[in-house]
């Protein structure tokens, strides 16, 4: 696309001055460009030149940097979008694997943040849910799972109640953490809390599938308390950036008592 | 709001279509940034005590202006209850000690009387299958007791012309409830005996905070009668305590092999 479409900025006087219609036309469909600003200051010294592309140039600059939040942009690039993501390819008209792959590397790359934590912070900021919803549908699987093995009259029963509150506990919960910081006076936005407390589930959900394959309480506690302590430090990096002076442990204190109840879950069943 | 990512964290959301209510957080950052003697999260606090609507997240962050030291200090004031409480509230009641106490002592009474019926289950050479009923069953009594009773109990109060504050009676009913989560820890230990000591104690110490603080807020009135509140006040904590050592601190050797239910 880039080749067409660059000629309007290649060569402002004769384009904009024949073509004005063509000319806006590109410059909206340019706005994928992860650096709106950088093309309004590469055209800008063209501009100068002659008197007419000038509005064109502009309007290019306006849309540029107000549709790198547009919710509409966001769908047409991809299931898992967040606030700030921005594509430098066409994501219109690409296979639906390319898409779900892409999407599915966003949460790999997450999921990677997590595990090593003294990484780059910035990438929980890209927030989606797909992999909160993941994490906390295959951890809620394999807790029912659990439930359905060890308990055989009234399993069936109890395997429902572990499930529905498995989900309840972690979504509910990490929206009341979330709401705890904010209420506290932290600067933190609402979903991006979400996110980072969902995905740092992750060594909760491993520790969980090994406690599958085995139940010595000898190897399952270790476990526990390590997916318990690697989750807490990793969400209280993440969110090292709340703007709490004194009430700190007052934020971080919830997040601890809401992965110590879903690791103690995963420890009794 | 909630759903517009703050600008401080993500910029460019800065220059969203409607930027007005996210704003607000962002200036107040701005102005205590150019004041560096106060910290950030006091500039949102002072910014939101101004006229906020009820439904607003910013009504409610004057409720949550307390620091860690205060906090903990209320509790420990809780648990040894010589000073008169509203002095220590000092004017500013809050809500998140009664939330988040509430809360912990939920999952302290699930975590330990699962972790006394396991054990009892080990010693009595059973497998013990955990029951995710206690944990609604806790989050109903404690809630009820936590936020139900200080309702009716300044409902009451007021009806006797006592002035009491909503706030003030949910945090010394919230704050009371502290003494129950080293009480269940200490219940963990397998014998009957010591667990109706350490109920009975705990039990004392919070109806002794309770009954103090309350009778400070009913000598306002005139009516002598408002003492029988005092009265219900003491039954009701006495049921309370009875349902947690039922419920959640029965699990026994004995049981476990003779009924194999463990309540």
């Amino acid at each position: 696309m880039s080749a067409q479409y660059d000629n309007p900025f290649a060569n402002p006087a004769a384009s904009s001055v024949t073509e004005p219609l063509f000319s806006a036309s590109a410059s909206i469909e340019a706005d994928d460009d992860i650096l709106p600003s950088s093309v309004a200051s590469s055209a800008a010294p063209k501009a100068k030149q002659p008197a007419s592309p000038k509005p064109s140039v502009s309007l290019s600059g306006n849309i540029g940097s107000s549709t790198s939040t547009n919710p509409v942009n966001g769908n047409g690039a991809g299931l898992g979008t967040g606030a700030t993501r921005a594509y430098k390819e066409d994501t219109l008209d690409e296979p639906v694997s390319v898409t779900t792959m892409r999407d599915l590397r966003n949460v790999a790359e997450k999921l990677q943040q997590v595990m090593i934590p003294n990484g780059r912070k910035d990438v929980l900021k890209d927030w989606d849910l797909w992999g909160p919803l993941f994490l906390c549908l295959s951890l809620a699987i394999v807790l029912s799972f659990e439930a359905s093995k060890n308990s055989d009259s009234e399993g069936q029963k109890q395997t429902i109640l572990v499930f529905t509150s498995v989900f309840v506990i972690v979504w509910v919960g990490s929206a009341v953490v979330t709401l705890n910081a904010k209420l506290l006076g932290g600067t933190i936005s609402f979903f991006q809390c979400v996110c980072v407390l969902g995905y740092c589930l992750f060594p909760l959900v491993v520790a969980a599938i090994v406690n599958l394959i085995t139940s010595s309480l000898f190897i399952r506690l270790p476990l526990e308390i390590a997916a318990f302590g690697w989750a807490s430090y990793a969400s209280v990096g993440f969110l090292a950036e709340v703007h709490l002076s004194n009430r700190r442990a007052l934020a971080v204190y919830p997040l601890f008592l809401f992965y110590f109840i879903i690791a103690w879950m995963v420890l009794i069943s | 709001m909630t759903t517009t990512p703050s600008p401080l964290i993500s910029p460019t959301t800065s220059s969203s279509p409607k930027p007005l209510r996210p704003r607000q957080g962002v200036e107040a950052l701005a102005k205590s940034l150019a004041s560096p003697n106060q910290p950030p999260h006091r500039a949102i606090q002072n910014d939101a005590v101004g006229t906020r609507a009820i439904w607003s997240l910013e009504y409610y962050t004057k409720f949550f202006d307390v620091d860690t030291q205060q906090v903990v200090d209320r509790c420990i004031k809780s648990l040894y209850p010589i000073d008169n409480f509203s002095e220590v509230l000092g004017g500013n009641p809050d809500l998140y000690g009664p939330f988040w106490i509430s809360k912990t002592v939920i999952f302290v009474l699930f975590v330990t009387s699962s972790m006394a019926g396991s054990l009892a289950a080990k010693m009595g050479g059973k497998t013990y299958s955990y029951d995710y009923g206690l944990l609604s069953y806790a989050v109903f009594v404690i809630y009820l007791y936590g936020f139900g009773t200080p309702l009716l109990v300044w409902a009451a109060t007021k009806y006797y012309g006592c002035q009491p504050s909503l706030l003030e009676v949910i945090d010394i009913y919230g704050y009371g409830l502290t003494v129950w989560i080293p009480v269940s820890i200490l219940c963990v230990i397998p014998s009957d005996i010591v667990r109706w000591v350490f109920v009975t104690g705990g039990s004392g110490v919070s109806v002794y905070f309770l009954i103090k603080n309350m009778l400070a807020i009913l000598s306002r009135a005139d009516a002598k009668t408002s003492r029988f509140i005092l009265i219900a006040l003491g039954v009701a904590h006495a049921v309370l305590s009875l349902l947690l050592k039922v419920k959640f601190y029965s699990y026994s050797i004995k049981e476990e092999t003779g009924k194999g239910d463990g309540q």
